[in-house]
């Protein structure tokens, strides 16, 4: 692996990694586990309210039963209660509605618990009286008997029949009329011996126990048996599942984002490896011995109304170009083993960079230089005329002058800075200028390494018509990065969605005046009118695969040579790129 | 409130029910259809903690004056009473209601007379806080403990966050927790074993089925599992007269009218240990209370040797603990 990519490869990780942990953070499904969780307790709580039910209605069934039973499911219940209450204080972003559903839930288990609690303590009275009520009339019977009041024991089984009626279906007229009897037993047991008076009396007071309180006892029965915990438990499940599947599909989302982009981290790696490998293997055949570059080059672009038309223009017209960058390039740096691509992308950026900040740096100390000159001369002038000037601001235009000029000396320290920086950027000692050792290359033996490398079988048809042309001057290195890229660029625009059309890649040299002239026509995708003036632009790319630096780096290195690129393309139709490469002798 | 109880049917049904060979027979025989069940043994406890919380218990820097600790009021080697009617605080102050015992506190639903708390941890802030009782102040209990040599080690041995007031309470709960009492002659009676009570007291169980006495005493802790009003059939309240605060009960933490006089059924487990009785402690003895029960809460008369057989028959609901006297 070489050390550029590797930088490449390090920063579009962390970048996909970064991505990733967004995703990551987004995707915390905190909510989702807790509605989970908040759905098993209300079906927790919804099945052991319903067997407290049962179990109230079985101690209600037995007289003599304890209530540790029903006791225990208030505690178990409360734990559930608990649980849920702070498990839906722990949902980020719980609606309120939820929030009222749970808490009309919790009231519904408190009101049944409540119920309970209240039915122990009324059941306890009137099973207690309901067991003694049968004994206490025979003992009132047995000694009215005994004291010859005979009719005393009929009205006691009259009583005891319609309590008993009562106990079944307390209706308010048996209500009404068992509260007379009371009150006519009581009247009547004024002159019974005291033995006899205090039975009754015992009787008659757990009689009215019993017709007061077995209504009640009812009710509470009924509440503390009620569904009412089920009816808002099933309510508030149907508005936690409706929470649930929310947050599950925005997880599902997230994790899909998250998956995503691990895939394309893990499929970049993979790219970068094959290519570096494939350029491992390029790099090492030797290359030819050297020429010089001819004085002039450009970049131009054709516009094609017919691509047939258009190339047999081109053919004919020799490349013609403003001179972009009159300088020629730097001294070539040591040899070093990174690779070429590394290395042309490095000096790329430092070069254009550095080349264009030195310039704006001359040309800002020439205009100060100016700026300087014109000051004295005002000043000069100034001093002969004595001649006061007095400017709107109310200051002298002297002392306009002499800030202007500080400013200027200011931006010329501050430019000066930038340039060294550049400077010694370009200087680096990790990252060298690279294999940019010019030799004389034979550029049809280039085309054909690059087929060879790319790979182009699987997508399009590629014929080739190689005229015999005289070698360039030129580094092979970069004279194959230049091919690569626009036959990577042509097989990706026959891979287009036209899946009918048969690929097909065309590939042409010839000598034309002094220039080889390489034409690479493509029946892809071609490019739309509006993108035409951007596609040299750095990180420009209409490519979701793509960085955006492939022709912005050949457009450079021709330029570098003194030669010319041009597009020509009509959408749908296709793309007809021309490099014109200066042959040359070694150097002038 | 962790405990659960569970129905144990015993080995006695458990041999019947394999003689009878039937499916899905209903427990039957002593200890399965009783309203009474023997206490289960709760395996659970965090031996360390508890003995801190012994140490806690006894220990009268809890109080605010280090005068009185949890012990004072409640003595374990008499049945975890104090016999008095109320019990006397810090500054010789009086209480307003008769100590409960500790033992098989945890057994019951709610904890105090009126049920205001419902775990054992909750139930310490008011005998701690109350000015009548230890008047003491959270924050200066753990001032105090951490000043003491061996409490910061105790505490951070078995708590991450040290001395607090929450694992101050965490201990006392799981050495209360501790305070059952097992193996009563009566609870190895509803087992099976048919010697464990005598003629007598067999028979005041009998009785104390047959006058309605289980009806709210019931239960593993015979009580303790439900409120009931004081006066359900006559009216205690308006024969003793005074009618204080204390006497108004689960009214005052409910205000619902209904609970006036309203007490949580005390536990009967401890009963011949820890005289007085009622929650007023206005009966001196069992068969004083035993006396109130029949005239206010059942409106039924018996013969003294019904109620002495029920008297002998709550005497055999005292377990063994290693904190009781022999």
């Amino acid at each position: 692996m070489k050390l550029g990519a590797l930088v490449l490869g390090i920063v579009v990780s962390v970048l996909l990694l970064a991505a990733a942990g967004v995703l990551h953070t987004l995707r915390d499904d905190t909510s989702r586990r807790h509605y989970l969780t908040s759905i098993d307790l209300v079906r927790e709580g919804q099945q052991l309210s319903a067997t407290w039910s049962v179990e109230v209605a079985r101690v209600r069934a037995d007289p003599l039963t304890d209530f540790d039973t029903i006791t225990d499911f208030a505690l178990r219940m409360e734990q559930i209660r608990s649980r849920l209450r702070e498990t839906s204080r722990l949902i980020p972003d719980i609606p309120s509605r939820t929030v009222n559903t749970i808490n009309l839930f919790l009231s519904a288990v408190d009101a049944k618990e409540e119920s309970v609690e209240r039915f122990k303590t009324t059941y306890a009275v009137v099973r207690n009286s309901a067991r003694y009520l049968p004994l206490a009339a025979a003992t009132v019977t047995r000694q009215a008997e005994a004291s010859g009041i005979e009719s005393l024991g009929a009205g006691i089984a009259g009583l005891t029949q319609e309590l008993n009626r009562y106990l079944v279906t307390p209706t308010d007229t048996l209500k009404a009329r068992l509260n007379g009897d009371l009150e006519t037993l009581r009247e009547s047991s004024v002159g019974y011996p005291p033995p006899l008076a205090n039975a009754l009396a015992n009787l008659l007071t757990h009689a009215e126990i019993l017709i007061s309180r077995q209504v009640p006892m009812n009710t509470l029965f009924q509440k503390a048996t009620s569904d009412e915990v089920f009816e808002f438990g099933s309510r508030l499940l149907d508005a936690l599942e409706i929470e649930r599947d929310k947050a599950i599909t925005l997880a599902t989302y997230y994790d899909r984002g998250f998956l995503s982009v691990i895939a394309v981290l893990a499929a970049f790696w993979v790219l970068l490896f094959v290519q570096q490998w494939t350029s491992a293997r390029k790099d090492a055949a030797p290359a030819p011995a050297g020429a010089t570059p001819a004085p002039h080059a450009g970049i131009d672009f054709g516009d094609a109304q017919d691509l047939e038309a258009f190339v047999d223009e081109g053919a004919a017209r020799p490349a013609t170009g403003a001179a972009g960058g009159a300088q020629a390039a730097p001294a070539p740096a040591p040899p070093t083993n990174l690779s070429a691509e590394a290395a042309m992308l490095h000096r790329f950026l430092a070069e254009r960079v550095g080349r264009d900040l030195v310039a704006s740096a001359e040309k800002v100390s020439v205009r100060l230089d100016s700026l300087r000159r014109i000051q004295r001369k005002i000043q000069q002038v100034l001093q002969d005329s004595e001649l006061t000037v007095d400017l709107p601001g109310g200051e002298g235009l002297d002392e306009e002058i002499e800030a202007g000029a500080a400013i200027a000396e200011h931006a010329h320290r501050e430019v000066n800075g930038i340039v060294s920086l550049v400077r010694r950027f370009a200087s680096f000692p990790g990252l060298p200028a690279g294999d940019d050792e010019r030799s004389m290359v034979d550029v049809n033996a280039c085309i054909e390494e690059v087929i060879a490398a790319m790979d182009t079988d699987r997508v399009a048809t590629v014929s080739m018509q190689l005229d015999t042309v005289p070698e360039v001057f030129a580094s092979k290195a970069e004279i194959r990065l230049v091919l690569a890229q626009i036959v990577e660029n042509a097989m990706h625009a026959v891979r287009g969605p036209d899946e009918t059309r048969e690929g097909s890649i065309k590939i042409g040299t010839m000598l034309r005046d002094d220039e080889v002239l390489v034409t690479i026509i493509d029946n892809g995708t071609g490019i739309a009118p509006d993108q035409r003036r951007h596609i040299f632009r750095p990180f420009y790319t209409t490519r979701d695969d793509a960085v955006g630096l492939g022709l912005t780096l050949a457009g450079t290195l021709v330029r570098q040579y003194e030669g010319s690129i041009k597009i020509s393309s009509l959408l749908d139709q296709g793309t007809v790129v021309r490099i014109a490469l200066p042959t040359g002798t070694r150097g002038p | 409130m962790r405990r659960t109880r569970r129905h144990r049917a015993g080995p006695r049904a458990a041999c019947l029910a394999l003689a009878l060979a039937g499916p899905a027979i209903p427990p039957s025989g002593a200890g399965a259809t009783e309203p009474i069940r023997p206490i289960p043994e709760d395996s659970e406890l965090d031996t360390a903690k508890v003995a801190l919380g012994r140490t806690l218990f006894h220990d009268p820097r809890l109080s605010g004056d280090d005068t009185i600790s949890c012990a004072s009021c409640h003595d374990l080697a008499n049945g975890g009473g104090d016999g008095r009617k109320v019990s006397v605080g810090v500054e010789g102050r009086l209480g307003a209601i008769n100590s409960p015992t500790v033992f098989n506190a945890g057994l019951n639903f709610r904890q105090f007379w009126d049920g205001r708390a419902k775990s054992l941890e909750q139930q310490i802030d008011d005998p701690v806080q109350s000015p009548s009782e230890m008047g003491s102040l959270w924050p200066d209990i753990v001032i105090k403990l951490y000043q003491d040599e061996r409490y910061p080690d105790l505490f951070e041995a078995l708590y991450p966050d040290g001395i607090s007031r929450e694992n101050i309470k965490n201990a006392l709960a799981e050495f209360m927790r501790s305070l059952v009492t097992l193996d009563s002659r009566f609870d190895r009676w509803l087992k099976g074993d048919e010697d464990a009570l005598n003629a007598q007291e067999e028979r005041g169980y009998a009785l104390f089925k047959h006058y309605g006495c289980a009806s709210c005493h019931q239960g593993s802790n015979v009580g303790g599992n439900m409120f009931q009003v004081f006066g359900v059939v006559n009216e205690y309240f308006k024969k003793r007269g005074d009618i204080t605060e204390a006497d108004l009960g689960r009214y005052n933490i409910t205000g619902n009218p209904a609970d006036r006089h309203a007490f949580k059924v005390p536990s009967l487990r401890m009963a011949a240990l820890t005289a007085p009785y009622l929650h007023d402690g206005n009966a001196a003895t069992l068969r004083d209370a035993v006396d109130a029960m029949f005239e206010f809460q059942l409106g039924r008369e018996a013969p003294d040797e019904d109620k002495e057989a029920i008297v002998a028959f709550i005497g055999t609901l005292v377990g063994e603990h290693e904190e009781l006297l022999p």
